[in-house]
């Protein structure tokens, strides 16, 4: 069970609303994801990047529109085919080790496969030596690895990562781009929410701006950039 | 007699392990410790399941289970001297005057406690768990289970409260444990006891004993949540 051996979920979104209180938050939102897709999604803050996530997720209602998340047999998606990497995500009260069997046994993975994963994903976030060390005592940017370790061992079909890269250091941020690319050749469709036009030109293979709760751009990430550095 | 002497006579009571003593602190621990685990066992899942349970009447249940946290011990001991009367729906089963009733009567008390601070402890976590339990798709059952096992250093203390309860509790036991000698006398009894008959000596030993025990055991559980938070803390 490799990880780049990924089974893709389909995404689509369609007219989405999503209300806070009486505040629109999310306004006529549509979207496709494609396989091995990489869509960055950018946007001031409070644009509604992470409502948008939270909507896919089914972390907030929608008031309108409809999100659904299909496998490739035509069955719905279970919640944890969703990686969601939160901005802020919360780490377990036990060890690093510990966080990752939490996750694969909360999507069922085979036990038979959860050693070797679970030591591919530790050796692929550089966390192996902290395997027994509690997750408290890991820095913001290991934890932030961790959780994206976290949502891998449970063999997600999308991927969806939120501000993920905010507490890393450059190798770091190097490393989870790399390995992202790689998953998205496997097949893994990919949203990454970013404040960092670099890192989309980087990794993105589109470009969704959203500014108050509404898709400003929606285009080729060559074609975004093309005509972000001919407005310059 | 001074209450110098009189601490120093109570300390060589202790000092010397009287057996009448022993037992009686011994039947005290066996009592409080059996009342408060049987508590844990099941007020730490009811307030796990009331903090993350959405149900009609919610509410009215958790204003209910507070209030209970303040009964007073003699009308539970009143209520389960009826109960275990042999007049009683339960009196068939003998238990009156025997240590099993004062350990129910013990747990009656601090059920609630353990319930409600389980309760607010749990819903605590909840807040910040939120999302991230979501994701993992846990059933509830799963999520009340994840929030207690990480919410556990937190949830000593409340078991502590309702040890400390136990500890102290009079009313009650006096009541459906008849403050048999050699049989149903436990620390808190013996001194209110002894202290009537006037023989202050043991009384205050027995007294002594108590506060010791408690401030052992508290300082266990303080030593315990502090490795706790330090090894696992919270964000």
């Amino acid at each position: 069970m490799a990880l780049t051996e990924i089974t893709p979920v389909d995404v689509e979104l369609t007219d989405a609303r999503v209300l806070r209180g009486d505040m629109e938050v999310l306004s006529g939102v549509s979207l496709r994801l494609q396989p091995g897709e990489i869509l960055a999604l950018i946007g001031p803050n409070g644009a509604g990047k992470s409502t948008l996530l939270s909507a896919i997720a089914g972390l907030v209602p929608l008031a309108a529109g409809n999100c659904t998340l299909t496998e490739a047999d035509g069955q719905d998606a279970a919640i944890t085919r969703i990686g969601y990497v939160l901005q802020k995500p919360v780490m377990l009260r036990r060890s690093v080790g510990a966080n990752i069997d939490f996750a694969m046994a909360a999507a069922r993975i085979p036990v038979s496969a959860r050693k070797p994963l679970k030591a591919e994903l530790l050796a692929m976030v550089e966390l192996a030596k902290y395997e027994h060390t509690s997750a408290y005592h890991l820095s913001q940017g290991e934890r932030q690895r961790l959780a994206v370790a976290r949502v891998l061992a449970m063999r997600p079909g999308v991927l969806m990562l939120d501000e993920a890269t905010n507490s890393l250091d450059q190798k770091s941020v190097d490393l989870l781009e790399h390995h992202v690319r790689e998953l998205a050749a496997g097949g893994m469709p990919v949203i990454w929410v970013t404040h960092s036009l670099d890192q989309a030109a980087r990794v993105a293979d589109r470009v969704i701006r959203l500014e108050k709760g509404t898709i400003t751009h929606n285009e080729k990430a060559d074609d975004f950039f093309a005509s972000s550095a001919s407005e310059k | 007699m001074n209450i110098a002497e009189f601490f120093q006579l109570a300390l060589a009571i202790i000092w010397h392990g009287d057996h009448d003593l022993i037992e009686v602190v011994g039947l005290s621990l066996f009592v409080s410790l059996s009342a408060v685990g049987l508590a844990a066992l099941i007020g730490v899942p009811l307030g796990g399941l009331l903090a993350t349970a959405r149900f009609p009447g919610r509410a009215v249940v958790i204003v209910l289970i507070n209030a209970l946290m303040g009964l007073p011990p003699v009308v539970v001991g009143l209520m389960i001297y009826l109960l275990l009367s042999r007049a009683g729906p339960l009196g068939v089963f003998g238990l009156l005057y025997t240590p099993t009733a004062m350990i129910i009567a013990q747990m009656v008390l601090i059920l609630p406690i353990i319930t409600a601070l389980t309760r607010q402890t749990v819903e605590h976590l909840s807040r910040a768990y939120d999302e991230q339990l979501h994701l993992f798709g846990l059933k509830p059952f799963e999520r009340t289970r994840t929030l207690i096992f990480d919410g556990r250093f937190e949830l000593l203390t409340a078991v502590l409260a309702g040890l400390g309860r136990a500890m102290a509790e009079v009313g009650a036991v006096i009541i459906v444990g008849g403050n048999i000698d050699h049989f149903t006398r436990v620390m808190t009894t013996a001194i209110t006891l002894e202290t009537s008959r006037g023989n202050l000596v043991l009384a205050l030993a027995l007294g002594v004993i108590l506060i010791t025990l408690t401030v052992i055991i508290n300082a266990v559980v303080v030593v315990l949540r502090w490795w706790g938070e330090r090894r696992y803390g919270l964000d």
